[in-house]
């Protein structure tokens, strides 16, 4: 009895869940970085470290303070880990900050936020 | 809310699936086939059967629409779409949701009797080893990915055979009044699934481990200052206690109903009764197992 409790106490250490964690992808890189100061930018791209899913992965450029977006058009690159976002309207000198949201393939769905500045 | 919404269709998912499969193939090898004692001649198995094909086509259908409304500003059939053809989750819960229909088809028309729980057993099988591509599992890039995903898919088998053998076992001990045959078919079955009962907790644990290592790395402490790894060592205390239940019905209860039997006193209800109350405490354990693997989902693993 006392084995079999032991064995069973050892199995239960073991035990972990098979099903649905999240991997929720991290940024491993973006464009312009955060807190950079820059001149207007043709393009700003973040990458994660996981792959993601396209439709309902996106770019969004916001000036701070001003709900004023900037146009963008999203693009995800061949292998799914990057973000690349082609501003369709002009800068002002201020600050702005890029809204990403990126789903990854368990299908959990991640925002951050990545402030610059325009010299 | 959605969240909330996510975590107990999630559960009502894993909850059907087990009964289907793991009662049903309960049916084929721990019960005689025709007979006394056989599932055949219960008024329950189809029903129940019947109830879990029916429970996991609606929660798969409710649980993909939630994970839609997540991922997407709106429910759009272009967003449906963009979850079933872009996502491997999506094309699992659309196959989930037809299984479990054929399943309800083909239950309700065939006869009580081994056909039917095999048949029945294998779709509930299929619709298991489909939860391997719900989460995790898929999501694992390069070299583990085979690995990671068919320890999922084991995991999610051996469990639904355990939990849907209890779900049977705890309907069997149900009735306070039984025929001694009936008795006699329920001691046999506990005696029949207790080599079994060991593979699928080895099994548990081999593919816990495999996911552990994947999910949360070998770093102990430092997986338990996070609220995955400490909801996981939730999971395991209670898995635990299912555990001692079971060493307590193989080394205890089941000899003693056994010798009772053979003995041919007074009817065993007082063994039957304590079988019953453990048995129930090992089920609700179980679902609350499932329960903290279905909320598991929302968090994120440490590795």
């Amino acid at each position: 009895m006392r084995k079999l409790l032991s064995l069973a106490a050892l199995v239960g250490m073991a035990l972990a869940p098979a099903t649905p964690a999240l991997a929720h992808a991290h940024v491993v890189k973006s464009t312009p970085a955060a807190n950079a100061a820059i001149a207007a930018p043709k393009q700003v791209s973040v990458t994660f470290d996981e792959k993601l899913v396209p439709a309902f992965s996106k770019l969004a450029i916001e000036m701070t303070g001003m709900k004023m977006a900037v146009p963008v058009k999203t693009t995800v690159s061949a292998d799914g880990k990057t973000l690349t976002g082609i501003p369709q309207g002009g800068f002002m000198k201020g600050s702005y900050v890029v809204n990403w949201t990126a789903a990854s393939a368990d299908g959990h769905k991640m925002k951050g936020s990545i402030p610059f500045k325009i010299k | 809310m959605l969240e909330l919404a996510a975590i107990l269709l999630r559960l009502a998912q894993y909850s059907a699936a087990s009964v289907l499969m793991g009662s049903a193939l309960f049916f084929v090898y721990a019960l005689p086939a025709p007979g006394p004692g056989s599932a055949a001649e219960l008024r329950w198995p189809k029903p129940l059967l019947a109830a879990s094909a029916l429970l996991l086509a609606l929660a798969a259908l409710l649980g993909l629409v939630v994970q839609t409304a997540s991922l997407a500003d709106a429910v759009t059939a272009d967003a449906l779409k963009a979850v079933i053809g872009e996502m491997a989750l999506g094309k699992a819960a659309l196959a989930r949701i037809a299984l479990a229909l054929v399943a309800l088809v083909y239950i309700a028309s065939v006869r009580p009797g081994r056909a039917l729980w095999l048949g029945a057993g294998i779709l509930g099988a299929l619709a298991c080893a489909t939860f391997g591509w719900m989460g995790h599992g898929a999501a694992t890039e390069g070299n583990g990915h085979a690995l990671h995903l068919a320890a999922d898919v084991a995991h999610a088998l051996a469990a639904g055979l355990w939990l849907g053998a209890l779900t049977a076992f705890a309907a069997l001990v149900a009735p306070r009044r039984q025929e001694q045959r009936r008795i006699e078919a329920t001691a046999a079955a506990l005696e029949r699934f207790s080599p079994l009962g060991i593979t699928l907790v080895l099994t548990l644990a081999a593919t816990g481990l495999v996911n552990t290592w994947f999910l949360a790395g070998t770093d102990v402490g430092r997986a338990l200052h996070d609220p995955y790894g400490q909801l996981l060592a939730v999971k395991l205390v209670l898995f635990a206690g299912m555990l001692t239940l079971a060493v307590h019905h193989r080394q205890r209860s089941v000899p003693a109903l056994v010798a009772l039997l053979n003995s041919h006193a007074l009817p065993p209800s007082g063994a039957l009764a304590s079988l019953r109350r453990s048995l129930l405490s090992e089920g609700l354990l179980g679902l609350g197992v499932l329960a903290v693997v279905a909320w598991l989902g929302t968090l994120a693993p440490p590795a």
